[in-house]
C-alpha cells in the first residue's frame, strides 16, 4: 500500500469520488460473485444489473448517434427518449434496492474504455 | 510456462529479484531485445499478492535500466518457442518502442466530474437532447484538459469513457527529468477546473505504452 500512496503526485477536489474511481480500476481484474448465503443475492444482482446497464448504455448511445445523424423522426425520438428515461429510473431503483452503488455496475470494456 | 514481466534491451541489467510465486527471474536474449521471464507452473491467479509481486519485479527493472517495456500481469507463453514466435510477430517494433520509452516514466491522470443529480425533464425528446448536450460537454472538457498535457508528453493515451462522470483517464509518457514540470501543468489544470476532481499518479513504469498493450488494444 505504501507504494501506492508514494505515487500520488497530486490530488484535489472530491477525494471520495476519486478514491472510488481508482477502486474501480480493480475491475480490470477478474471479479468473483460473492457466493456465501448472505451475499449471493447481492452478488448475482450486481452481475445481472451490470449487464443490463451495459446494454442500456449501448442502446442509448446508438439511439443518440442515429438522432444526431438525422435518422429518426420526431415520434421515434420521443418514444426512445421516454423509454431510456424510464429505464434509467428503474435501474436506479433496482440498484438502491440491492444496496448497490452506480459504481458497482462499472465494467472495464478493454479497448472501449469504461462503461461508467 | 514462461511467465513474462517485461522486454528490455539486450544489454540490460537484471536485478536479483524473486518474482510471482517465488520463481526466480531470468533473462532470455532475443536479438536486440531481451525478455525478462520466470518459469512457473500453470496459470497464475490474479491475487493482490501475485499482482504486487509482478509490479515489484518491473519496478526493480525500471530502477536500474532506462528502457523497460513492462507487460501487464498475466501474460504467459507455453515455452521459449512460443515466446520467440510472439516476438517475431512484433517485427522489430519492440526495439523502436524501447527507444521511445527510454528515459521516460508514465504519469497517470484521472479526472472525475461530480455526479449530476438527475434533472427533471419533461418529454422524451428533452431527455435525448439533454443526454446529447451532456456527452458533448464532457467530451469537450476532457479534450481541453488532455490536449495541453499530451503536448508536453512524448506520447499519450486516453481511454474512452462511455459515461459522463469519469471524464478522463489518461497516461502520459514523460521524460523522468520533466516530471516536476508536468505535475505543475496538472496543478494548473486543477486550479482552472476547480469543480472537477483530479488525481495524478506516478511515476510508473510505462505500462500503457508497452507493445503488447497496443497489440491488444487493436485487436
Amino acid at each position: 500500500m505504501t507504494d501506492t500512496i508514494d505515487r500520488l503526485l497530486l490530488a484535489g477536489g472530491d477525494l471520495e469520488t476519486l478514491a472510488r474511481d481508482l477502486e474501480g480500476t480493480r475491475s480490470a481484474l477478474p471479479r468473483r460473485i460473492e457466493a456465501d448465503p448472505e451475499n449471493v443475492e447481492r452478488g448475482l444482482a450486481q452481475l445481472v444489473l451490470t449487464l443490463i446497464e451495459l446494454l442500456r448504455q449501448l442502446m442509448e448511445r446508438q439511439a443518440l448517434r442515429r438522432m444526431e445523424a438525422g435518422n429518426l423522426d420526431d415520434e421515434q425520438i420521443e418514444r426512445l427518449g421516454e423509454t431510456f428515461m424510464k429505464l434509467e429510473q428503474r435501474m436506479q431503483e433496482l440498484t438502491e434496492h440491492f444496496g448497490l452503488d452506480q459504481r458497482d455496475l462499472n465494467l472495464n470494456l478493454g479497448p472501449l474504455g469504461d462503461l461508467l | 510456462m514462461l511467465y513474462l514481466y517485461a522486454f528490455v534491451r539486450e544489454s540490460a541489467e537484471v536485478p536479483d529479484a524473486t518474482g510471482v510465486g517465488g520463481a526466480p527471474v531470468t533473462f532470455v536474449a532475443l536479438g536486440a531485445v531481451a525478455a525478462v521471464v520466470a518459469e512457473v507452473d500453470g496459470a497464475l491467479e490474479a491475487t493482490d499478492e501475485n499482482v504486487l509481486a509482478h509490479a515489484h519485479v518491473v519496478d526493480a527493472l525500471a530502477a536500474v535500466n532506462d528502457a523497460v517495456l513492462p507487460v501487464r500481469f498475466g501474460r504467459g507463453f507455453r515455452d521459449r518457442d512460443d515466446l520467440e514466435a510472439a516476438v517475431l510477430r512484433l517485427d522489430g517494433e519492440l526495439k523502436d518502442r524501447l527507444a521511445e520509452v527510454s528515459g521516460c516514466v508514465e504519469i497517470g491522470l484521472h479526472v472525475a466530474a461530480p455526479a449530476q443529480p438527475a434533472q427533471p425533464v419533461g418529454s422524451g425528446r428533452d431527455y435525448m437532447e439533454h443526454r446529447l448536450r451532456d456527452l458533448a460537454r464532457a467530451d469537450a472538457l476532457a479534450a481541453d484538459i488532455h490536449a495541453p498535457l499530451a503536448e508536453r508528453a512524448r506520447a499519450a493515451t486516453r481511454s474512452r469513457s462511455v459515461g459522463t462522470t469519469a471524464l478522463l483517464r489518461a497516461a502520459y509518457l514523460v521524460p523522468a527529468a520533466d516530471v516536476h514540470a508536468f505535475r505543475g501543468a496538472v496543478d494548473e489544470a486543477q486550479r482552472r477546473y476547480g469543480e472537477l476532481s483530479f488525481a495524478c499518479t506516478g511515476p510508473w513504469p510505462p505500462y500503457s505504452f508497452a507493445v503488447l498493450e497496443r497489440e491488444g488494444a487493436a485487436a
